[in-house]
């Protein structure tokens, strides 16, 4: 290996070493916690592999994307290296392996994740995931679809690659596919493919190929259409924020509705006449069903805020203070600016969610239908319906799926993991607030370090209680300080106070009529325990009105809250 | 209407324009009603600042050489003719200036210089009385 | 050069300094902009350019002093003084992702004065594409559209911090003759900074020469021009040294011909050169350059690092 060629390696995994670090980290704080609910013998250990399952995807796609990508769904080879007077079979394999490395270790570290702490909760290891089984087909296909992207055209390639995907999933039987995607044969067949497809890609790439070009005709006269103006500077700041931050967040969660409604109208539309028939009932199924709906909806909310936050990390440091500046010398105060960021939080929540309702109910309903019709006439369609209602109760059920994603996510009548949960989202979403990390370092981590470190203390419980009753009133006080503070400095308005409150109010409730309550009261502490933590989320929401406007005031004068 | 600035010697950008121009008239390059470039064009083709070129065009204007009128530009005075002999002398000025300050440098007597004139004029038909070298 | 303009005062650090950690970056500036004029900020990399303009954008909190930028303080009224404001950063920092057309959709959005006709008629004079995305162009291309998006809604204050470093000849003469228009149509104030003292000479009504954080010389570049002398000399017995002179900021000679920048005070120089029997050989007015390496002890694009 001469310099060259280690500095290339080099680069790579200076570049990407911190972002898959953290997903890695987060990943297996993922895994950690979930090995609490298992403990506590209230989720099945399929769904520990479904997790480990996406966090890995999500991982080792974003070190395929890490270079360039910059929230952009446009990934490609790093550009800059096609001028260093390397052949691009060297440039390509030298990059290749470098990310493979990495991907690979990742692989590694959340795989042994996995097996430790299911060995710690005490499942027996023949119902685990096995190495051969997971670890190689992942590390093949990262390795072929790394040399996708890297192609001209990718965008395409990629939409095919999926629709292919999902054709599979629904027309082989999963007792014939998932063997022959889990067998070392498959891996080495991907791994030779994308090792050596990857000069070609990137040979292709560098010579300028355009394959697909209408393809991208769409996007170019996009273009040149004259949108409207903005209505104000809040909408154009609102659209900004949003482009920065959390396109790939909605394309997740749509992506995944989209591919359970076309699995759970196979589902439906097929299991149900023959069900129907030998006189049974699919409730069960249904019911299965939706917990997949539910926790893979979750999940997706979790792996876009790791995708958002990555992205956000990516970025090197000036880049980061510049995009600071470019915005920051816009003429408009922290009420605006914290305003609109609320507004994209808020819009990308009601995009993702909402449209993932609408998604699931109208791809659902209209194969349903179809199929229904087609096999078992009119009652069934009607039978089929009723099910479905039973299933997602109301579209808007879904639309507030993010509430009861703590619920969801833990599967467990653990409140003490379904508040870790919630408030891990709540960090990713203000990844980098650090009033809001505090507070929850504050709240979490003496709790965290004991559970983890003594899991099976019979005095933890006892302690993890009095600490969040102590972290409640510490981080009531600094609220309540932080509020003051920023009232000074208006930078919040007096105005809203009503609406932070009915906020808090309905972060109050909200979990209570979606039932995210009932298992603590059954479980610690009784309905007191269940009021401090009700009394903490709503301080959390609170303390977010608060600590975005004092960030942004902070991070636009250069530091300092003087 | 090319001019030149250096921002090596040192000499002031304004009075550079004011000695081109005036040379450029003295020369006959010039003319009496001749427009001269707005301040916003000059400027901006010679990359300065236009409060400079202000300057000039006021110190021309002072001097008699321009005729500004709000709105109309700046022109080259009407009687201001090529072969103004006071303009002409003034330049010339200038140079042996610059020639006397060299040779007293160069530790020669003005006598010398004198004679050095002469037996050069001697060989050329007639001495160049420009300092700058315009390249049209 | 101090009639035409009422003398209003734009922008007035008073005092300033800011710190980073255990660096001072800027030590005690007091300056003032007046309307109208063009100000050039000289010094070298890492001497306090940057620190000094984003102090006045409020893009930083002072350590001591105070920044009034038309009379109100950026940190306190941010969106009432950026508002007048149009700034060009060094990095010219703008979201990679934008395609021009959405980076003056964004922009405009902030600034009701947006001129449309203005801007359409610099995209055109930049050759720009409206579809390019902020990614894919060169140097000299994001410089002009971080100058666009600073100039089409015709603030009156621009501060442009190295405005044309780092362009070839073509693209920086672009820029500048921009700038220079922009100027000259609308008395604009406008405050660069540069390393580069070709331009500054070439533009700048004013400059403010900054050097390690420290405010070295500030005034009218012609007064100060005028103030420093370059006198060449020869002293009717040879010394090592160069003799004692009012003002004398740098010599350099050997022997008996010396040459000595001084500043201020030409009678008194002259009169002491008398006294030593020394011979005037040459006096002149030094480029700017000689005066910053006199002041400041050393050339500017020799500092980088």
């Amino acid at each position: 290996m001469n310099a060259a060629t280690r500095t290339l390696a080099w680069e790579q995994w200076r570049s990407g070493v911190v972002m898959s670090g953290l997903i890695m980290g987060a990943g297996m704080v993922v895994l950690l916690l979930m090995r609490l609910g298992i403990r506590h013998a209230m989720m099945d250990h399929e769904l520990m592999q479904m997790t480990l399952f996406v966090t890995s995807i999500a991982t080792i796609g974003v070190i395929a994307f890490t270079l360039q990508s910059n929230g952009d769904v446009d990934a490609r080879f790093p550009v800059w290296l096609y001028r260093l007077p390397v052949p691009a079979k060297r440039l390509a394999w030298t990059v290749l392996a470098a990310r493979f490395a990495l991907a690979l270790a990742a692989l590694l570290l959340l795989y042994g994740t996995y097996r430790l702490t299911m060995a710690q909760a005490g499942v027996s290891p023949d119902r685990l995931l096995t190495f051969t089984g997971f670890v190689l087909p992942l590390a093949g296909f990262f390795l072929m679809f790394q040399a996708v992207i890297w192609l001209p055209g990718r965008q395409a390639l990629l939409a095919l690659l999926l629709a292919v995907m999902i054709v599979l999933f629904l027309r082989i039987d999963e007792r014939v596919l998932l063997p022959a995607l889990a067998h070392p044969g498959s891996a080495l067949l991907m791994a030779v493919a994308g090792v050596a497809l990857a000069p070609a890609a990137v040979y292709a790439d560098r010579m300028g190929a355009t394959p697909f070009a209408w393809v991208r005709l769409p996007e170019r006269s996009r273009a040149l259409v004259a949108e409207p103006d903005f209505e104000s500077p809040l909408a154009a700041q609102e659209w900004l924020e949003r482009r920065e931050t959390s396109r790939i967040f909605v394309y997740i969660v749509w992506g995944v509705a989209a591919m359970l409604a076309v699995g759970m109208s196979y589902l439906v539309a097929f299991i149900l006449p023959a069900q129907v028939a030998s006189g049974g009932e699919l409730y069960h199924e249904l019911g299965i069903a939706h917990l997949i709906v539910s926790s893979v909806l979750g999940g997706a909310l979790f792996t876009a805020g790791l995708t958002g936050a990555a992205i956000g990390i990516r970025r090197d440091r000036q880049y980061r203070s510049g995009m600071a500046t470019f915005i920051h010398i816009r003429p408009m105060n922290v009420l605006g600016f914290s305003g609109s960021h609320f507004r994209m939080l808020g819009r990308i929540l009601f995009d993702a969610f909402f449209g993932a309702a609408v998604i699931l109910w109208v791809g659902f309903t209209l194969v349903n239908h179809i199929c229904l019709l087609r096999q078992g006439g009119t009652d069934m369609a009607f039978l089929g319906t009723e099910y479905m209602i039973h299933l997602f109760t109301l579209p808007w059920h879904t639309a507030l799926e993010p509430t009861s994603v703590p619920h969801t996510m833990a599967l467990s009548n653990n409140a003490l993991w379904l508040l870790y949960i919630a408030l891990l989202l709540w960090i990713l979403l203000h990844i980098g607030n650090r009033y809001i990390l505090g507070a929850v370092a504050i709240y979490l981590l003496p709790p965290a370090v004991q559970l983890t470190l003594f899991p099976y203390a019979a005095s933890g419980e006892g302690f993890v209680e009095l600490w969040l009753g102590i972290a409640t009133g510490i981080i009531a006080v600094g609220t309540l300080g932080l509020y003051l503070l920023a009232v000074r400095r208006t930078l919040v308005s007096k105005a809203p106070i009503l609406l932070i409150l009915l906020a808090g109010l309905v972060v109050f409730l909200a979990p209570h009529s979606l039932g995210a309550y009932e298992p603590i009261i059954q479980r610690i502490g009784g309905p007191w325990m269940a009021l401090t933590l009700s009394v903490a989320i709503t301080l959390f929401a609170l303390l977010t009105v608060v600590a975005v406007p004092l960030e942004t005031h902070r991070r636009r004068h250069g530091g300092g809250l003087i | 209407m090319m001019i030149h600035i250096s921002t090596r010697n040192g000499v002031p950008i304004y009075l550079q324009i004011v000695q081109q121009i005036r040379h450029q008239i003295a020369s006959g390059r010039l003319r009496p009603g001749d427009e001269l470039p707005p301040i916003r064009t000059l400027a901006q083709q010679l990359v300065i600042n236009p409060n400079t070129v202000a300057r000039a065009y006021r110190e021309l204007e002072s001097a008699g050489l321009i005729t500004s009128k709000v709105g109309a530009g700046s022109r080259i005075a009407e009687g201001v003719s090529p072969l103004a002999r006071r303009e002409r002398m003034r330049i010339l000025n200038e140079v042996i200036d610059g020639l006397l300050a060299e040779a007293h440098q160069l530790n020669f007597s003005d006598d010398e210089v004198v004679e050095a004139l002469q037996q050069r004029a001697h060989g050329m038909r007639e001495p160049v009385a420009e300092e700058e070298t315009d390249h049209d | 050069m101090t009639e035409r303009f009422a003398t209003e005062t734009i922008f007035e650090p008073q005092g300033l300094s800011r710190r980073f950690g255990r660096k001072q970056a800027l030590s005690n500036v007091t300056l003032t902009g007046t309307k109208g004029r063009i100000l050039g900020l000289v010094g070298a990399n890492g001497a306090g350019k940057t620190t000094l303009i984003k102090l006045l954008l409020g893009l930083l909190r002072p350590s001591a002093g105070t920044v009034r930028v038309f009379g109100k303080d950026p940190i306190a009224k941010p969106e009432e003084v950026l508002a007048r404001i149009g700034y060009l950063s060094e990095e010219r920092e703008m979201p990679g992702w934008m395609r021009i057309h959405e980076l003056i959709r964004y922009v405009k959005a902030f600034y009701p004065q947006w001129d449309d006709a203005y801007a359409a008629e610099l995209l055109d004079t930049f050759g720009l594409d409206l579809r390019d995305k902020v990614r894919t162009l060169s140097r000299g291309q994001r410089a002009k559209a971080g100058l666009l998006i600073a100039l089409a809604y015709r603030p009156e204050l621009l501060l442009l911090d190295e405005p044309s470093s780092g362009l070839d000849v073509v693209v920086r003469r672009d820029i500048l003759s921009a700038i220079i228009r922009s100027v000259a149509d609308e008395g604009r104030t406008v405050l660069f900074s540069s390393h580069l003292l070709d331009e500054v000479e070439r533009i700048a009504d004013d400059v403010a020469i900054i050097q390690q954080g420290r405010l070295v010389a500030s005034g009218p570049l012609d007064e100060i021009k005028e103030a420093h002398r370059r006198i060449t000399f020869r002293l009717p017995t040879p010394q090592d040294h160069c003799p004692e002179l009012p003002g004398l900021l740098m010599s350099e000679g050997d022997r008996d011909t010396w040459s000595a920048l001084c500043n201020g005070g030409h009678e008194a120089c002259r009169a002491a050169l008398a006294q030593l029997d020394a011979q005037i050989l040459d006096e002149s007015v030094p480029p700017l350059e000689d005066i910053i390496i006199a002041r400041t002890g050393k050339t500017l694009e020799g500092d980088e690092s």
